[in-house]
């Protein structure tokens, strides 16, 4: 018992120590002799570097040594948790304990289930720091008393900032609440304004589901009106709520699932004055009750310029659906009814030739059904612009009438990237790059056959190649300049010789 | 349509000449256009004039009647005129000033919006639409016109927006038809609110009182008429009969539950025979 107290006291006093680190020693020396200095620091520097990792080596040592060493935690207590509710944190670390209260349990497996539950404290988002103290039990051999000191995060935060995507420049103020019931929950509410959506406001409730971090679920209702006018003859005003479940696994390489019910209430209204008969025909209010899912995995090595990984979404869409044959009229809801399917996908893979380089290959595709024979423009894909397919205008590939898109019901787009860095300055977060992208944007005539319209979707689309610089502004977006010439086109469609500036994030 | 090429944003520099001609060969292929997705109340014949107005046809046929006011009104009149169009049904959402109706010419690009279709009437060269005879029947046809407007148009809003059962029977399913459950309460009331501020902004809404003013309006019209086949004994009908018979025929054929109004137009045997006349002149084909 002796020897577990050593090896406890120990243990922590080495942590502490690689926290804060005793002050390195200092001599005087003469202040024109500032090389001299700088060459005496840098050798205090190496010194205490070697002591850090001696230190660590030691500790690996010791915990080698005493790992098969038989321990269990015999109380376990949450100090500076004040808001919390206790349920709510016995709930999130009992899994965690059932391992090391077993008699049977060692040092290690004590110590791992330490380390988890304190991760998984972590992972809530409510707790600035979450640091661990181990100690003896008193009338406990073997027993260790564990104490998870925690500092609460504050109740409500207020931020704002900008969102930079294509053509949709927006400010935002955000307001939260966390922790509001105790339980780790959430309440955010977001008013944004900006130049495609005019404004927008948000409101959720996030919750942990069986006291996890990585499963939550979400209510959620907005407002807001979106200005197409650009592009698709007139404004979209979106009323609406959401009802969400969230996965998301947080071993590395595992993706987030997405299930939810919304139910929105779109109007189609201030039409242009040049607006068609298509666009004016699907003027007015539409109902969509629909249940979606959306799975998303992402292994970028860089959230904006990466040089290795794959990137996978899917999402799928059923609405307005009635149950059961004969019209038994049980159903979703809503006068919208359709079935839809996207896949995104990107591969990069780092080429084994000088200069970093990389290729990426990227496919897109989507499709829609109407069930009821048509569809709506407000459901329908848009293809086009310098974050999608590059080399034409923003959604102007595609049905078009008037200047305007009307959007298609299938879509194929890829993209062939080969990017390197830039001659002469490698440590820049840009890269040049080479780029041939193709899309196809295609209505569905439900009358005719399907096979044919697909095999002309797949064949027949609009191809751009081109040069660029891709540039990592840090955490917001990824800026491209690019030179590009349209390489074949369809009728209608509206390409960009010369160039062209993009600003996204998911980009093809 | 060719595919329409969007020149550089900056052009600080021109151009090159190499590169500029070596720009022109793109793009190299150029295939046909894509075909449109299918659209709703497509106009059957793309080179006439459109006309945007609330309807339950679900063709594009000119000779549906409308179910609103203002749009039976212009129908009417273009019909009277000989003026071949297209009517489809919409909601005011499709138009740019939020009323219905308007009318879409098929290649140029102003819409006349109902204030200017009286205009746009009598500046096409092929419209045979009656004028009045002489100046005083115009002002006496602007009299009535002014008192069908506002006498009989408040009393026409009240009977079918602002009596509950007519406003559940009538109004509410016309109106918000197309729109699903739960959002064509919210429509439906809130077009009701607007009639009823419409109202309130000429008098007050008092329903005996506005029944009285109709009543005592139909019976100077229906004195106006007399016998004869159209207003002021004219050969050909005017659009003081299309303003009439929006009104009389909306009374008369809706399917009113609370039908006090309609009691009251059909005391006018005249006028029931007027908006017969016209009906079959324009709606019957």
């Amino acid at each position: 018992m002796d020897g577990l107290k050593e090896t406890a006291g120990t243990f922590w006093r080495t942590c502490s120590e690689y926290v804060h680190p005793p002050p390195p020693i200092r001599e005087q020396v003469p202040l024109e002799d500032a090389q001299f200095k700088a060459e005496r620091e840098a050798r205090v520097q190496a010194q205490i570097q070697l002591s850090y990792e001696r230190a660590m080596a030691r500790l690996s040592e010791m915990i080698d040594r005493n790992a098969s060493k038989p321990a269990h935690i015999s109380s376990l207590r949450v100090l500076g948790a004040n808001k919390t509710r206790p349920g709510f944190l016995q709930a999130v670390l009992e899994p965690h304990l059932a391992a090391a209260q077993d008699p049977e349990a060692t040092f290690a497996t004590v110590l791992n289930s330490i380390q988890a539950a304190a991760e998984k404290l972590e992972r809530f988002d409510i707790f600035h720091g979450v640091s661990v103290d181990l100690d003896t039990a008193a009338r406990d051999p073997h027993g260790l008393a564990a104490l998870i000191h925690v500092r609460e995060k504050s109740r409500w935060k207020a931020n704002s900032g900008t969102e930079m995507a294509q053509h949709d420049q927006s400010a935002y103020a955000r307001f939260t609440l966390r922790n509001i019931c105790g339980g780790a929950e959430l309440l955010e509410g977001q008013f944004s304004y900006g130049t495609v959506t005019r404004n927008a406001f948000e409101v959720r409730l996030e919750s942990p589901v069986n006291a996890s971090p990585d499963t939550k679920v979400e209510v959620a209702g907005w407002n807001s009106s979106t200005d197409k006018k650009l592009w698709a003859g007139h404004e979209e005003v979106s009323r609406g709520g959401a009802v969400r479940l969230r996965h998301a696994d947080p071993t590395p390489g595992s993706g987030m699932h997405e299930l939810g019910w919304m139910g929105v209430w779109r109007t189609n209204t201030g039409m242009t004055e040049t607006a068609p008969h298509s666009i004016r025909a699907n003027a007015g209010d539409s109902v969509k009750s629909a249940i979606y899912h959306t799975y998303i995995r992402k292994t970028f090595d860089h959230p904006l310029l990466p040089t290795s990984g794959t990137y996978l979404r899917l999402y799928n869409e059923i609405a307005g659906a009635s149950l059961g044959p004969l019209g038994l009229g049980l159903g979703l809801g809503g006068d919208t009814h359709f079935l839809k399917s996207e896949i995104h996908s990107r591969v990069v893979t780092p080429l084994h030739l000088p200069t970093s380089t990389t290729l990426s290959l990227s496919l897109r595709a989507g499709g829609l059904w109407g069930l009821r024979g048509i569809t709506r423009p407000n459901d329908r894909f848009f293809l086009g612009g310098p974050s999608d397919v590059r080399g034409f205008a923003f959604n102007a590939l595609g049905p078009r009438e008037n200047n305007y898109s009307l959007g298609g019901d299938i879509y194929l787009a890829s993209g062939l990237a080969i990017a390197t860095q830039i001659p002469y300055l490698p440590t820049w977060p840009a890269r040049l790059h080479t780029f041939l992208n193709a899309g196809s944007l295609s209505p569905i005539d439900q009358t005719k056959p399907l096979g044919a319209q697909v095999r002309e979707v797949v064949g027949r689309g609009s191809v751009a190649v081109g040069v660029g610089v891709v540039c990592a502004v840090r955490g917001v977006a990824r800026v491209e300049v690019n030179l590009g010439v349209p390489v074949v086109t369809r009728g209608g469609e509206r390409a960009v010789k010369g160039v062209q500036v993009g600003l996204g994030v998911e980009m093809l | 349509m060719p595919a329409e090429v969007q020149q550089p944003q900056w052009q600080i520099w021109s151009v090159p000449k190499p590169m500029a001609q070596l720009f022109d060969k793109f793009p190299l292929v150029e295939h046909p256009a894509a075909l449109l997705p299918a659209t709703p109340n497509t106009p059957k014949h793309a080179d006439q004039p459109t006309l945007y107005i609330y309807s339950t046809a679900i063709d594009s046929s000119a000779h549906s009647p409308s179910f609103d006011a203002e749009c039976l009104k212009w129908q009417t009149a273009l019909l009277l005129a000989g003026l071949p169009f297209n009517a489809v049904s919409s909601n005011r959402h499709a138009s740019p000033t939020f009323t219905l109706p308007f009318l879409n010419e098929p290649l140029s690009g102003p819409l006349v919006y109902s204030s200017g279709i009286l205009k746009w009437i009598q500046e096409n060269p092929s419209a045979n639409l009656a004028a009045y005879l002489d100046e005083k029947t115009q002002a006496d046809a602007t009299a009535f016109t002014s008192l069908i407007e506002s006498k009989i148009h408040n009393a026409w809003i009240y009977t079918c927006f602002l009596e509950p059962k007519n406003y559940q029977a009538v109004a509410l399913p016309w109106y918000t038809k197309a729109t699903a459950w739960p959002v064509n309460l919210w429509i439906g009331r809130q077009i009701r609110e607007e009639k009823r501020a419409e109202i309130e902004a000429k008098r007050t809404v008092n329903g005996e009182e506005i029944y009285a003013d109709a009543a005592a309006a139909f019976a100077a019209i229906a004195a106006a008429l007399g016998d004869d086949e159209w207003f002021f004994a004219s050969r050909e009908p005017t659009l003081l009969d299309a303003t009439l018979f929006t009104y009389t025929h909306l009374i008369l054929s809706s399917p009113l539950v609370q039908d006090g109004i309609r009691q009251i137009v059909r005391t006018h045997g005249n006028l029931v025979q007027h908006a017969k006349r016209v009906y079959d002149r324009c709606y019957r084909k």
